[in-house]
C-alpha cells in the first residue's frame, strides 16, 4: 500500500508550479493566437492577390479579344471614367480614378505613374505630366464605338469580389509623319479593387491592384494614309 | 524499489514539463503554418511581378513590330522594273514565289542590295538593350534582328526576329538586382506572296474550260466543272517553266488537267483590311484621289454609283461604303497615271458606314479596265465585317470584257465573270465563271486566268500590314549580352 501511495503522490503540485505553468501557457497561447490570426490574414491576402491578378489578366485578354473581334479602333472606352476625388493626389490613392485629369472635358487624361502606389515617383518617363489622353469612343477624334466599359462592379474570381476600373490611353509612338500615328499605340491600365467586407486594411488588400499592357494597331495608320511612305507588299513577280 | 524507479514514478515537476512540451509542439506547428502562409504570399507576389514583366516584354514585342511595319521604304527603288524588283523581292517575300510566263523574263531572286535597311529600334544596326519606361514599375527593351543573309549588312530579309525584355523593378528603378525579368522572342515574316487566285473558303471554276496561267490555292474545296489547262508558270528560281499548281485544304472535284495538285493541312491566312476611320473618302490632301462628281459619288452615304456614262478615277486612294457599276456604266482608272488607283470599301460596321444600307459590297457589272493595263493599276480592298462571306463582290465583264485588277477581300465572297482575267483575286468563297450575258450559251465560254504580270509593280496598299508574328518563344534566363539577344531562347 505504501508503494501505491507513493505512485499517486501529488508532491509536485505546488501552487507555485501550477501558477507558473498556467502563466506560461496563457502567454504562449496568446502569442500563437496572434500569429495564427496574422497567418489567417496573410492567407486571405494571398488569396485576394491571386484573385486580383487573375481578374487583371483576364481583363487584358478580353481587350486583346476585343481587338481581334471588333478591330483595333474598338479598343476605346465606352465613356469617360469617374471623377477623381477632390483635393491633392494622395501618396497612395485608394481610388483609381484619382489619376484622372481633365474629367468631363474632351481632353480627359490618365496619369501613368512610375509607381501607382507611391505617387512621389511621378509619372513614367516619356508620358505627359498631366496624363496620357484617354481614348473615348464615339467622339470626334475616335468615332468608333468604344467597347471598353470604364468600370464594372462585383467582378468575381473564386470567392473574391472586386470592382474593375479600365482605362485606355493614347501612348506616344514615333511616327514618320507628325500626328500620323495618333492612337495607334494604346496603353491599357486595369485597376482591380477587392470589395468584399472581410478585407483587411492593414494588409492593403482593399488597395487597387494595377496591371498595364500595350496594344498596338497591327497596321500603322501612317502607312494607310500615305502612298509614298509605308510598306509595299511583295505581291509577286509575275 | 530502486531509487531511480522511485524518482521516475514520482510526479515532481510533471506539470511544468508537460506544459512546456505541449507548448513547444504548438509553437512548432504554428511556426510551420505561418511560414507556409508567408511563402505562399511571397510566391503570389512573385507571380504578380512575373506577369507584369511578361506584359512589359509583350509590350516591347508589340512596339517593335509596330515600328517594323512603319518602315519607310519609299526611298527604295521598287519601280524600276524587274531589275529593281528582283533586288527587293528577296527582302519582302517568301522564296516560293511564282509568276506567269507570258511576256516575262526570268527573275533572279537573292540579291539584297535593294533591301530596306533596318530603321527600327532605338539603336539601329548596333546591338544594345535600350530600355523604355512603361510605367507601373515596368520597363522594356527590344532588338530587331534582320534575318537571312542580308542581316550582316543591316538589311531586312526573311524571318527577322524580335527579342524583347520586360522588367518589373519592384519600385526601385535604380537597383536592378531585384528586378524580375522576362524575355520573349518572336519570329516575324512578311506576308507571303499572293497566288493568282486565293480563297480562304471554297473555290469554284465553272467555265467550259479554264486556263490557269498562275497558281491557285484554297483552304477549302476545289470544284472545277469544265476542263482545265494549267500552264506557263515561272518558278522562283527563274528556271524552266512549270505547270500551274493547285493547293487545296478540302476536297478536289472535277477536271485534273495539266497541272500539279497539292493537298495541304495548314491553311494560309490573310489578314483583314484595316481602314482608318480618319482616312478621307477622297479629295483631301495627301494620297487621296480627287472626289468624283456628285453624279457618281454621294458624300453622305459614302457610296459610288455609276449607272451610266464613264467615270475615270485618277491615281490615289478612295474610300467608299459601297461601289456599284451598272451594266450601262463604265468605271475606269487613268491609263496614264503613274500611281495606282486604290479603292477601299469600308466595313459595314465601321464608323463611316454604320447606318448606310447595303454597304460593304462591290457590284461591277459595267465596263472596267482591260488586260492592256497593269492589273495593279487598279486595286480594290474590301474590309468585310469580320464574318466570312458577309459581304460580296461581283464583277461581270461581259463576253468582251477583259478585266484586270488586284482584289483583296479575304472575308468577302467573290464572283468574277469574264472570258479572261488578269491580276489577283483574294477572297473567301471565290467563283470564276463565264459572263452572265453570252452570245450563244454561257456554258460554252472558256476562261483564261493570268497572274498579275506586275511589270510596273505599282505599290499595293500597306493596309494589310507587312510583318506578322509567326512564332512566339519564351526565353530562359536573365538579360543576355546585347550581342547575343537570342541566347537561351
Amino acid at each position: 500500500m505504501s508503494a501505491r501511495t507513493s505512485h499517486r503522490g501529488e508532491d509536485g503540485f505546488t501552487l507555485i508550479e501550477v501558477v507558473m505553468a498556467a502563466s506560461l501557457a496563457i502567454i504562449t497561447v496568446l502569442a500563437i493566437g496572434g500569429t495564427l490570426s496574422k497567418s489567417v490574414f496573410n492567407s486571405i491576402g494571398h488569396q485576394r492577390q491571386a484573385a486580383t491578378l487573375s481578374i487583371a489578366q483576364r481583363e487584358v485578354e478580353q481587350m486583346r479579344q476585343t481587338v481581334a473581334t471588333y478591330g483595333f479602333d474598338a479598343l476605346a472606352m465606352s465613356g469617360q471614367p469617374g471623377a477623381p476625388t477632390a483635393g491633392a493626389l494622395a501618396s497612395n490613392p485608394s481610388n483609381p480614378d484619382d489619376f484622372v485629369t481633365g474629367h468631363g472635358t474632351p481632353s480627359v487624361a490618365y496619369k501613368i505613374m512610375e509607381n501607382f502606389h507611391s505617387t512621389g515617383g511621378g509619372v513614367a518617363t516619356g508620358t505627359p505630366a498631366s496624363g496620357e489622353p484617354l481614348i473615348v469612343g464615339g467622339t470626334v477624334t475616335y468615332p468608333t464605338t468604344g467597347r471598353v466599359t470604364p468600370v464594372t462592379t462585383n467582378v468575381t474570381s473564386g470567392r473574391v469580389a472586386a470592382t474593375v476600373y479600365r482605362y485606355v490611353t493614347r501612348r506616344t509612338e514615333a511616327c514618320a509623319t507628325a500626328g500620323g500615328c495618333d492612337g495607334d499605340s494604346r496603353r491599357v491600365v486595369i485597376a482591380v479593387v477587392p470589395t468584399d467586407s472581410s478585407a483587411d486594411s492593414e494588409l492593403q488588400t482593399k488597395k487597387p491592384f494595377y496591371f498595364t499592357a500595350v496594344i498596338n494597331n497591327p497596321v500603322p495608320q501612317d502607312a494607310q494614309a500615305q502612298s509614298g511612305a509605308g510598306l509595299r507588299i511583295g505581291v509577286n513577280i509575275g | 524499489m530502486t531509487p531511480v524507479r522511485t524518482k521516475a514514478a514520482g510526479e515532481d515537476g510533471f506539470v511544468m514539463v508537460v506544459t512546456m512540451m505541449v507548448l513547444m509542439v504548438a509553437l512548432i506547428v504554428a511556426g510551420v503554418a505561418i511560414s507556409d502562409t508567408l511563402n505562399a504570399r511571397r510566391h503570389t507576389e512573385t507571380d504578380r511581378r512575373v506577369q507584369a514583366a511578361q506584359q512589359a516584354a509583350d509590350a516591347g514585342l508589340q512596339v517593335a513590330l509596330y515600328r517594323a511595319n512603319q518602315m519607310n521604304v519609299a526611298s527604295t527603288d521598287f519601280n524600276s522594273g524587274l531589275s529593281g524588283l528582283s533586288g527587293s523581292l528577296s527582302c519582302l517575300v517568301a522564296v516560293n514565289v511564282s509568276g506567269t510566263v507570258t511576256g516575262l523574263v526570268p527573275v533572279t531572286l537573292g540579291a539584297n542590295s535593294a533591301c530596306p535597311t533596318t530603321t527600327v529600334g532605338p539603336s539601329p544596326g548596333t546591338p544594345s538593350w535600350v530600355y523604355e519606361r512603361l510605367g507601373n514599375r515596368t520597363t522594356y527593351a527590344y532588338q530587331f534582328i534582320p534575318g537571312g543573309t542580308g542581316g550582316a549588312s543591316g538589311h531586312v530579309s526573311l524571318n527577322p526576329v524580335i527579342v524583347a525584355i520586360g522588367r518589373e523593378d519592384g519600385g526601385t528603378p535604380a537597383d536592378t538586382s531585384d528586378d524580375v525579368v522576362r524575355r520573349v522572342k518572336a519570329v516575324v515574316n512578311p506576308v507571303d506572296p499572293f497566288s493568282m487566285i486565293e480563297s480562304t473558303g471554297d473555290l469554284t471554276l465553272t467555265a467550259l474550260s479554264t486556263t490557269l496561267n498562275g497558281d491557285i490555292r484554297t483552304n477549302g474545296d476545289v470544284e472545277i466543272d469544265g476542263s482545265l489547262l494549267g500552264t506557263s508558270v515561272l518558278p522562283a528560281s527563274g528556271g524552266l517553266l512549270r505547270l500551274a499548281n493547285v493547293q487545296y485544304g478540302g476536297t478536289y472535284t472535277g477536271a485534273l488537267g495539266l497541272l500539279t495538285r497539292t493537298k495541304v493541312t495548314t491553311p494560309f491566312e490573310r489578314d483583314p483590311v484595316s481602314i482608318s476611320p480618319l482616312k478621307p473618302d477622297c479629295g483631301a490632301t495627301g494620297s487621296a484621289g480627287p472626289c468624283p462628281s456628285a453624279t457618281y459619288y454621294n458624300s453622305s452615304t459614302h457610296k459610288l454609283t455609276v449607272n451610266s456614262g464613264t467615270l475615270t478615277l485618277g491615281a490615289g486612294d478612295y474610300v467608299f461604303c459601297g461601289v456599284s457599276v451598272g451594266t450601262g456604266g463604265n468605271l475606269r482608272t487613268s491609263v496614264t497615271a503613274g500611281s495606282p488607283t486604290r479603292i477601299f470599301i469600308d466595313s459595314p460596321s465601321s464608323a463611316r458606314c454604320t447606318g448606310v444600307g447595303s454597304s460593304g459590297n462591290l457590284s461591277w457589272l459595267g465596263g472596267l479596265n482591260t488586260v492592256s493595263l497593269t492589273p495593279s493599276q487598279l486595286q480594290i480592298y474590301i474590309a468585310g465585317n469580320g464574318t466570312p462571306g458577309a459581304t460580296t463582290a461581283t464583277v461581270d465583264a461581259g463576253l468582251l470584257g477583259l478585266p484586270a485588277f488586284f482584289l483583296y477581300a479575304p472575308d468577302t465572297d467573290v464572283t468574277v465573270r469574264s472570258t479572261a482575267f488578269q491580276g489577283n483575286v483574294i477572297g473567301h468563297d471565290v467563283t470564276l465563271t463565264s459572263p452572265a450575258t453570252c452570245v450563244v450559251v454561257c456554258a460554252y465560254v472558256a476562261q483564261v486566268l493570268t497572274q498579275d504580270l506586275n511589270l510596273s509593280n505599282l505599290p499595293l496598299s500597306s493596309s494589310i500590314g507587312l510583318f506578322t508574328r509567326e512564332q512566339y518563344i519564351q526565353c530562359k534566363g536573365d538579360e543576355p549580352a546585347a550581342a547575343t539577344p537570342t541566347a537561351n531562347c
